[in-house]
């Protein structure tokens, strides 16, 4: 089970480079990171599953914390908390196929987006392992290319304010 | 051409008068500067920071010391904070300038010296073009500055200067670096000068540790049998020196420091172990490693003092007491983080400790430290470098000297044989290990402390890459005493090639200059020193020179080696005494 941390930072190319700067720098095992608008579009939150078997996510946090870019760290621990991961996948598709790959996005509620002459794109939604599957299922049409969003992440039932908004408060 | 006079101590007053005024963004960081209480500047100018130097001109009470080398322009303003405590500033161009901090904030990073940097930058318009002395010092810099602005317009430009002075000092100090392009330095605008306090920005703080946990961490020192005190540089700049003490003799406990801790605690207390580590005392290293409790102040448990992590100090709980919270579990995991400035966290320990049985312990010190003092060997013919540093130590102390020391063999007889008892005397390159750094750091430090006696301790290697800040000692007349402890050798290198890598030395000797007369060429004073009965007179010569600064080369032993040590990544049970001679609990 990944360990959570969602990092409030400031939205610019500067602030994104100096996280992943520091990541570099420190050597911190973490990989799968998802940087995710919110709503307000001044902040990125980034969602770093952290494999508390490899690096402790409380070493993570007390670095990230001393960069001026980051305006708050929620560590999510173990709260629940829903996943969706997202990805279109491209597959090469003779019109033979068609019904077969439909079923199967069917299966899965994912949801052809495009119809080429010779592909198709599927859009599906899900968590990590869902989309997984969904696309290795997908691989005996052959799969041309596939693009991932990476797993977008909420706390269950909260209704605090966002960690953005608390910082602010408290300031 | 008449030299420029000798420094003076007045500072510039510290405004914090709210004005709004209309100028060219070079003169508002001038004036933010000035507000700051900058009193010097160590820097080179060029093409890029013209429009700086043209406001600095208008800024006679704020000092500009040319440099050389923009590497000694940032060690001078490391030596300046190191000293005082206050911030280092420099400037200095776009490209090569400001490439040429590298090092010297790289420096400052590892040992939490505050600075501020100011480098030019090729005008918005030529950015990420590759101009003529176009370096990306913002991306080169990020990972060795706390934090780094580019000023991309005149608004921004107050808020970038007067937060890297906040961001400097506060919390772990360190190095921060503003970049102004030089169309933005020209730009008119209007500015509102207020408070620099009104810049600070918003960080997040960890919570003070609570009573609860400091009552634990209080149990835990009065339950211990074998506690020891393990002070770090971290002590000196939150300046718990007297809390430190106060905390060792109320529980009783001995005290060892880092290479950056030396002064935090007065070696000259009975409780005192000297330096522990690579070549830290015997006794030292024993008492940490058979300790059953560390209580770690403003220390962060660095390779050369831990050698072989895993076997360091088994037996022992670990109270870390750091204001960094990214230190705490990273090297040693700590039983009890106190997280906050050392200074704070000691006062509010202190009235919960009680005192420790540790009469058993102390026996066993006493043991260590009768087996095992530091030693050497002095004869008739050649200079021992030992010898010479005690000699030094011995006829300066009364000075209350401060002290620079370089890097390699000489910083560590230097860091032995010296009795050092006072915070801020002993300047040194700890963490990067910077050849180089001592000679412009003891000019910043004499700028910084324009009464007290500077002493710099340099090796014959060191000594040359950094030289032509003896050329900037000179125009300032700064009466620096060098001494160069001259072995022929990279000494420290040759060592571990004797030990390691079975005598075969390979690029390390040097073919050197006779350093008294180039210091004599620049308008030092040089003197030399050969034989065992010339090193008194010579620092005493040294001494008597008030108007300019003095070298003495001092030829020492080439193949004197460096013990106790304990080799690189092994652990205290491999620490020799001599060659082949193993030190014995």
């Amino acid at each position: 089970m990944p360990h959570w941390l969602a990092v409030t930072v400031e939205n610019s190319v500067e602030s994104l480079n100096r996280v992943f700067h520091l990541l570099r720098r420190r050597h911190l095992p973490v990989r799968d990171i998802s940087v995710c608008r919110t709503e307000d579009p001044e902040t990125l939150r980034l969602l770093i599953p952290v494999d508390p078997d490899r690096v402790d996510p409380q070493r993570v946090s007390a670095n990230l914390e001393k960069l001026l870019c980051v305006r708050a760290i929620e560590d999510w621990g173990e709260r629940p908390i829903v996943v969706r991961d997202m990805a279109l996948v491209k597959v090469r598709a003779p019109t033979e196929t068609w019904v077969e790959i439909a079923q199967l996005a069917e299966f899965y509620r994912a949801r052809i987006v495009d119809v080429g002459p010779e592909t198709l794109i599927v859009e599906v939604t899900g968590s990590t392992e869902k989309v997984d599957s969904c696309i290795a299922r997908l691989q005996r049409f052959g799969v041309v290319e596939v693009i991932r969003a990476g797993p977008m992440a909420m706390v269950r039932g909260q209704a605090e304010a966002a960690p953005a908004a608390r910082m602010a408060e408290a300031a | 051409m008449a030299a420029p006079a000798m420094i003076q101590t007045s500072a510039p007053p510290r405004t914090a008068r709210r004005e709004r005024r209309r100028m060219k963004t070079a003169w508002a960081v001038m004036e933010a500067l000035h507000r700051e209480g900058v009193e010097v500047i160590f820097g080179v100018p060029g093409g890029a920071s013209l429009p700086l130097y043209d406001a600095l001109y208008d800024y006679p009470q704020i000092r500009h010391v040319l440099v050389r080398h923009e590497q000694c322009a940032i060690h001078m303003a490391e030596g300046y904070a190191r000293a005082t405590g206050k911030p280092g500033v420099c400037f200095t161009t776009s490209g090569p300038g400001a490439t040429n901090l590298v090092t010297g904030l790289t420096d400052a990073m590892m040992d939490s010296t505050p600075v501020v940097a100011i480098t030019g930058q090729v005008p918005t318009f030529f950015m990420g073009g590759d101009a003529f002395q176009e370096a990306d010092v913002i991306g080169l810099t990020m990972s060795i500055t706390k934090h780094n602005w580019l000023v991309r317009k005149p608004a921004q430009a107050l808020e970038a200067v007067h937060a890297a002075f906040r961001l400097a000092t506060e919390g772990r100090p360190g190095p921060t670096l503003v970049d102004l392009p030089r169309d933005i330095l020209l730009t008119e605008a209007e500015f509102v000068f207020e408070d620099p306090e009104a810049f600070r920005p918003a960080r997040s703080h960890r919570p003070f540790p609570d009573e609860a946990l400091l009552r634990q961490a209080a149990d835990m020192i009065a339950q211990s049998q074998r506690p020891i005190l393990y002070v770090g540089g971290g002590a000196i700049h939150s300046g718990a020196a007297p809390e430190i003490r106060a905390l060792a003799e109320k529980a009783r406990i001995p005290v060892t420091t880092t290479l950056m801790g030396l002064g935090a605690f007065p070696e000259d207390h009975p409780y005192s172990l000297k330096m522990l580590g690579m070549h830290g005392t015997v006794y030292a290293n024993f008492a940490i490693n058979f300790s059953d409790l560390i209580i770690a102040v403003g220390a962060r448990f660095d390779d050369r003092v831990t050698g072989k992590l895993s076997a360091f100090a088994p037996h022992a709980k670990v109270i870390h007491i750091d204001i960094d919270p990214a230190e705490i579990h990273k090297n040693r995991k700590a039983d009890i983080a106190l997280i906050g400035d050392a200074k704070q966290v000691l006062r509010a320990l202190l009235p919960f400790v009680r005192p420790p049985d540790t009469e058993a312990w102390w026996r066993q010190i006493q043991d260590w430290k009768a087996r095992y003092p530091l030693r050497y060997r002095q004869g008739d013919d050649v200079v021992k470098p030992q010898f010479a540093i005690q000699m030094i130590y011995e006829l300066t102390r009364d000075y209350r000297p401060i002290v620079t020391l370089d890097v390699g063999q000489h910083q560590m007889w230097a860091a032995q044989f010296f009795t050092w008892t006072e915070p801020r005397t002993c300047i040194t390159s700890g963490g990067l290990g910077t050849m180089g750094f001592s000679l412009p750091a003891a000019v910043g430090a004499q700028f910084g402390c324009p009464d007290r006696l500077v002493i710099n301790i340099n090796g014959d290697g060191s000594f040359q890459m950094t030289f032509q800040a003896l050329i900037t000692a000179v125009e300032w007349r700064l009466p620096i005493k060098v001494f160069i402890i001259n072995n022929q050798y990279l000494g420290m290198v040759r060592q571990w090639q004797e030990l390691f890598y079975n005598r075969r030395y390979c690029a390390v000797y040097l073919a050197n200059p006779d350093f008294a007369r180039l210091a004599e060429a620049v308008g030092a004073a040089g003197i030399r020193v050969e034989r065992p009965d010339q090193v008194e007179p010579a620092i005493r010569q040294a001494l008597a020179v008030t108007d300019r600064p003095v070298v003495v080369d001092i030829r020492v032993d080439p193949e004197e080696n460096c013990f106790p040590m304990i080799p690189s990544g092994m652990t205290v049970f491999d620490m020799m005494i001599e060659p082949g001679v193993k030190a014995v609990p």
